[in-house]
């Protein structure tokens, strides 16, 4: 089975990305996606989309880099508020991603 | 639950009397300075990264924010926190054109953000509870505050 790469984003690349890193992973590992996961901050999106190539984007931050590559608000990994909903969103993204892998 | 190590009375204050998010984010950067958690850049480096990237956050209950800047302003983690006696606006993270009305603000001076996940993971299970929040938000003085949030990590 294929891996799913997914970036992770905030506005300064430390905080709140780290915690939807976390979110992300565990989503990955619970589902059993083989997965490569890394995060940045807003303004290195553009820069890392070429070298990285993510099948998925997940940002707390609104991403200004033009892209077909979807991207998903990871603002409940914060504030808690829909936070199965974003689960749902993420795995069903993935399963797209691998789905043509 | 919170490392309760982290929580310095002389970092917290409650029912902050503050009009503007300028003079909230000043008023806790202050006290980290003095406490030597950072140095004195940090004010400057929180109030540039705010106006870009803001860290207001709707929770199920309250409005929250959560400043914080580079790692390199910061010399010992720490996190300083208010609760407000009149919600202030800060813009939200989501839609920086939009503001929130925030009660609290958790300001965060993490050195090293992976080792301090537990951290950031324990706050986000703070922001789902409605009775932590309103215990929290009730509180008169920080011991009060303190002595709450040490009471959930005994039962939770």
């Amino acid at each position: 089975m294929g891996k799913v790469k997914i970036m992770c984003v905030c506005g300064t690349g430390i905080a709140t990305s780290t915690v939807v890193n976390n979110g992300v992973a565990n989503i990955c590992k619970k589902n059993d996606f083989a997965y490569d996961i890394m995060q940045c901050k807003s303004l290195e999106v553009k820069s890392k989309l070429n070298t990285f190539s993510p099948d998925l984007i997940v940002s707390t931050t609104p991403i200004s880099a033009e892209t077909n590559v979807p991207i998903i608000n990871g603002i409940a990994f914060l504030s808690g508020v829909g936070l199965e909903n974003i689960e749902q969103q993420i795995i069903s993204a993935l399963k797209q991603t691998l789905g043509v892998k | 639950m919170f490392n309760v190590k982290l929580l310095n009375p002389a970092l917290i204050v409650i029912n902050m009397d503050k009009k503007s998010k300028y003079d909230v984010m000043r008023e806790l950067a202050n006290l980290l300075v003095e406490q030597e958690a950072v140095k004195p850049s940090y004010l400057q480096a929180l109030v540039e990264r705010e106006n870009i990237y803001p860290t207001g956050l709707q929770t199920k209950d309250i409005g929250v924010a959560i400043p914080h800047a580079d790692v390199k302003h910061v010399l010992k983690p720490s996190i300083a926190i208010a609760t407000m006696k009149n919600s202030v606006q800060f813009n939200s993270m989501a839609n920086p054109s939009d503001t929130l009305d925030v009660k609290m603000i958790f300001m965060l001076a993490l050195k090293e953000p992976k080792k301090q996940l537990q951290l950031l993971q324990d706050l986000v299970v703070l922001f789902q509870s409605s009775e932590l929040i309103e215990k929290m938000l009730k509180s008169n003085d920080a011991q009060t505050f303190i002595d709450v949030v040490n009471q959930i990590e005994q039962n939770g």
